[in-house]
């Protein structure tokens, strides 16, 4: 299975922690936050389109607010698949680093 | 929440509405929430940017997307229509035949309609151009109509109304009469010709091949040519600087060459001749700018934005500075505009190419259309959903795979578009085969070209798509309503809402099948009666000859007895006009100086000889036959029984003439004949008008010259006799061409219009009938496919086949019932406002709706025989094998 990109990895990992809040927004939001950038909503929407289509998302629709036009929220969960490609990376992560976290510190 | 709810820019948000229409109910509240967010934290016009933007990036791609897979779809339609109007051969057929012939109807009436509308609007100034008519009051307080007027009326309009731009004056053959033109050998007899002057040319457009439209007509002697008529005196020789002999005037110089005015032109000349020719006649210029002239034709070229109105009340003021007294009481000019003369000129008395076209043929020849492309519409309608039972199950499946219920609709509209599509081409074959037939019966050149004219195009696509769309919308609604959980389970569908509809469009069908077919035996009816109907004389097997020369005219008796001098000829008379002839017969005031002398009313005149009454076999009710030797009978007359009655004068009496109905020679002197016998009354004008009253004088008299030969033949060898007629003809007067007309012919020449009307008629109703047949057709297949499993439980408890055919056909019998009544009376009503038209008309008779109610019956049951006898024939085996 391909390895998640990192743009995939960040959303997979907010939609995560964001657990019952988890929609578009929100993810932009928190990731933003994170990483010190704006990131726009059309690179949020391309990795959740994706990671939907490779199952590693599901969603299901919920309520609606006035400042939304009266429309629904997709508040998106992860899949079992999507756990374990999240183990995956990180656990590919870890290995990359390994021995270098110290004398990136260091330098 | 209490903040206040900001809305994004409205189009922007409803283009992204649309761009994300497949899922965009989140991704567009995303946008609209993330919109509010900036609202909040910044100004409205960054979040109304920011927004716009977001909708700007995303069109691109959404709009590909959304193109291919409507290209997609698109073609999917189009490979299931191909489909299954293969598998289903016969439905195909059926509907694409009655398609196109309806649209082949269709796209022939629109030609038709087209140049109707189209007539004089060529010229770059159409809008601007009126002419001079004048309306003329009669002693018995009538009025006649003339398109001819005071010669110098439009000049002087020109030189004192600003509203006038232009103006030029015309003589035509009504003025001058028929002349004699020669090149050479090559020599005819012309009366489409207009002598008139070089403005003609600034105020009208035509298309130069040679010459200089401004100077073409400045001098005397000079002539421009038709296309037409400079082949027929030249042939392949150019004609320019060529010499062409007048009778009248001489020599002209042949100095410009036009195209033939179009056949939507008003105009019928084929040379137009300087009108200086007449301005080097002391006599003539004197005429030409007198207040008592008359004949000249007159037509204007307003000024932009001139108002009608102000430029009619300059003309009044004009007349009455210029006319005395009577001239301005009896003669009113008044205005017409150019594109009013096509439709709006059968009025007019006295006009030589007065058209008799009306508005309400255009309207009537357009509904007609229009009914036949309804009736093939609703063809389609009733026959799709004839066929629904079989595409709910396709309907069913579609369904639960996922299609939503636009794209059923969309598939079916696609099948009907392809349909009609493919009627149309067929259509347009149709159309192509059968233009010159059309052509003879309307008596027009129409061609058809696609790809000449782009609003052909243009509107045969508009038409496909009309079509298309009108046929095929509600079976389509209909079938994409199916539930696929119930057709998928096999249960019929009950669709009672559908089926009273469809028998309304059978209803709509009929009605308007039913109203045609009253509509052409009703002229159909009135044609025979015009043709039965007893002139008072008989017109058959008569020839009238034109007399052209002084020669002939002088030597009439010896001319009349080598006529007479041939077997075949019965009889031959002279006379100054001919009864049922196109031309206008002599009017002349008359009253009873005994009985009467205060009434004068108004009377055709003819002069005729003892001979006339026994060729024409009119009948004398009182007193004596003219003599032609006795000498006093120049001073005798006959009149007919409205004369008689109307002035109450018996044989004997004299009647007065005045002097203005006399000749120009006798103006000054009152004609005080005697009536010497009584005929009886006599058509000899068209059935559209009342008979008139009638006044027959001696042969050499007052009013008229004798003008005419007629005679009778027994009509046995037809070309001997001509062949004996034209070689005294030739004889009598060498130097005209000798002409002839059969006068019967010339009679039916005054119903052309209305046997036109009556051809058309005719072809629709035929056509209606017929496309509305298959329809029914489609739609009984229908009604017993419904009723499969009714039919076989009723023939299981024993129904007989003749019970069930009766039970089927009962249906139809109510639907065609109710069409009839409700066609009858708008056909009633307008077919007899139509008959109104005649003097003389048949009743509408209730036979004609009989008739017709039969007719719709017997067509009726054949069609759905074929249905109903196989319905009831069935084994019910078959039919109830799955309960």
């Amino acid at each position: 299975m391909k390895l998640l990109t990192r743009s995939e990895e960040f959303v997979l990992l907010a939609v995560w922690r964001l657990q019952q809040d988890a929609y578009t927004l929100n993810i932009r939001e928190r990731i933003s936050e994170i990483t010190s950038v704006e990131w726009s909503l059309g690179s949020i929407f391309t990795p959740l389109e994706r990671l939907t289509r490779r199952r590693l998302l599901t969603s299901i629709l919920s309520g609606s607010t006035p400042e939304r036009g009266g429309r629904k929220k997709r508040i998106y969960s992860l899949t079992p698949d999507g756990k374990k490609a999240l183990i995956r990376i990180h656990r590919v992560e870890k290995a990359m680093w390994s021995g270098l976290t110290e004398i990136l510190i260091r330098s | 929440m209490t903040q206040s709810v900001n809305t994004p820019p409205r189009f922007a948000s409803k283009l992204l509405s649309w761009l994300l229409k497949d899922d965009w109910e989140t991704p567009a509240g995303d946008f609209e929430e993330f919109y509010n967010q900036i609202v909040e934290s910044e100004e409205g016009k960054i979040a109304d940017r920011w927004y716009r933007r977001q909708v700007f990036l995303l069109l691109p791609e959404r709009l590909f997307e959304k193109l291919l897979w409507s290209m997609i779809m698109f073609f999917s339609h189009l490979k299931v229509a191909i489909r299954t109007l293969r598998r289903h051969k016969w439905y195909a057929a059926i509907n694409i035949g009655g398609l196109s012939v309806g649209l082949a109807a269709c796209i022939l009436i629109v030609l038709f309609v087209q140049d109707e509308l189209s007539f004089d609007r060529f010229h770059t100034d159409s809008d601007r151009i009126v002419r001079i008519l004048e309306a003329r009051s009669t002693p018995d307080g009538g009025e006649q109509h003339f398109a001819y007027s005071f010669a110098p009326l439009g000049a002087v309009m020109k030189d004192e109304l600003p509203g006038v731009e232009e103006s030029v004056v015309g003589l035509t053959r009504w003025s001058i009469g028929r002349q004699t033109v020669q090149y050479e050998d090559n020599r005819f007899y012309e009366s489409e010709y207009l002598y008139t002057d070089g403005a003609f040319f600034d105020i009208f457009d035509f298309d130069w091949l040679a010459g200089n439209p401004a100077e073409a007509l400045n001098g005397p002697l000079r002539a421009v040519l038709t296309v037409t008529a400079a082949q027929k005196y030249f042939g392949e020789l150019d004609p320019i600087g060529k010499s062409l002999n007048i009778e009248r005037d001489g020599d002209f110089t042949v100095v410009g060459l036009i195209q033939d005015p179009p056949t939507n032109s008003h105009f019928d000349f084929s040379m137009i001749l300087s009108l200086d020719t007449y301005r080097t006649n002391e006599r003539l210029v004197a005429r030409m700018t007198s207040w008592d002239s008359f004949g000249f034709l007159t037509y204007l070229r307003l000024a932009k934005n001139a108002d009608l109105e102000a430029v009619s009340s300059g003309m009044r003021s004009i007349l009455e500075r210029n006319l005395n007294e009577d001239i301005l009481r009896s003669r009113t000019p008044y205005l017409q505009r150019l594109a009013d003369i096509h439709f709006e000129s059968s009025h007019i008395d006295f006009d030589e190419n007065r058209s008799q076209a009306q508005a309400a043929t255009v309207y009537m020849f357009s509904a007609i259309a229009l009914f036949i492309l309804l009736i093939a519409s609703i063809n389609y309608t009733n026959m799709a959903t004839a066929r629904s039972l079989q595409r709910a199950k396709e309907v069913g499946l579609r369904k639960t795979v996922g299609a939503q219920r636009g794209q059923l609709v969309r598939q079916f509209l696609a099948e009907s578009i392809v349909t009609t599509f493919s009627a149309l081409i067929f259509a347009l074959l149709l159309a192509r085969m059968a233009l010159p037939f059309f052509n003879q019966v309307v008596g027009k050149q129409l061609t058809f070209s696609l790809f000449a004219n782009p609003w052909i195009s243009v509107s045969l696509i508009g038409l496909l798509f009309l079509v298309g769309i009108l046929s095929g919308s509600y079976p389509a609604l209909l079938l994409s309503r199916f539930q696929p959980a119930i057709v998928l389970k096999g249960k019929t569908i009950q669709t009672s809402g559908a089926n009273r509809l469809r028998q309304g469009l059978v209803v709509a069908q009929f009605t308007l099948s039913i109203g045609l077919i009253i509509a052409s035996l009703v002229v159909a009816d009135q044609l025979d009666y015009v043709q039965d109907k007893k002139l008072g004389f008989n017109e058959d097997q008569l020839v009238v000859v034109d007399i052209n020369d002084g020669n002939a005219r002088s030597n009439f008796v010896s001319m009349k007895n080598d006529l007479a001098r041939h077997s075949s000829v019965q009889a031959v008379s002279v006379s100054s006009n001919v009864p049922g002839d196109w031309k206008n017969i002599t009017q002349i005031d008359i009253a009873s100086p005994d009985h009467h002398p205060d009434q004068v009313i108004t009377s055709h005149f003819l002069g005729i000889d003892a001979d006339f009454l026994t060729t024409f076999e009119i009948l004398l009710l009182d007193g004596r036959n003219i003599s032609d030797t006795s000498l006093t009978d120049s001073l005798a007359v006959l009149v007919n029984e409205t004369v008689a009655s109307r002035l109450e004068i018996e044989v004997g009496d004299r009647i007065r003439i005045p002097g203005p109905s006399l000749a120009r020679r006798y103006r000054d002197q009152v004609f005080e004949p005697m009536v010497v016998g009584i005929v009886e009354d006599f058509h000899f004008k068209s059935l559209h008008e009342d008979l008139g009253p009638m006044v027959m004088g001696y042969h050499s008299n007052p009013v008229d010259l004798i003008d005419y030969f007629t005679i009778r033949l027994d009509g046995q060898n037809i070309e001997t006799s001509l062949e004996h007629l034209t070689s005294v003809g030739q004889k009598y007067d060498p130097r005209h061409p000798f002409e002839y007309n059969f006068l019967d012919e010339r009679i039916a020449d005054f119903y052309r219009a209305e046997t036109q009307l009556g051809h058309v008629f005719n072809l629709a109703t035929i056509l209606a009938v017929l496309i509305a047949c298959l329809g029914l057709f489609g739609l009984t297949a229908f009604m017993t496919s419904q009723r499969t499993k009714e039919i076989g439980v009723r023939k299981v408890l024993g129904a007989s086949v003749h019970s069930i055919i009766i039970l089927l056909s009962k249906d139809i019998l109510l639907l065609i019932i109710i069409s009839f009544a409700l066609a009858v009376p708008p056909s009633y009503l307008l077919m007899s406002k139509w008959l109104d038209g005649f003097a003389y008309r048949t009743p509408l008779d209730i036979g004609i709706f009989l008739i017709t109610l039969g007719l719709a019956v017997l067509v009726g049951l054949v069609t759905v025989s074929y249905q109903t006898l196989r319905a009831a024939t069935a084994d019910p085996v078959d039919s109830l094998r799955y309960e």
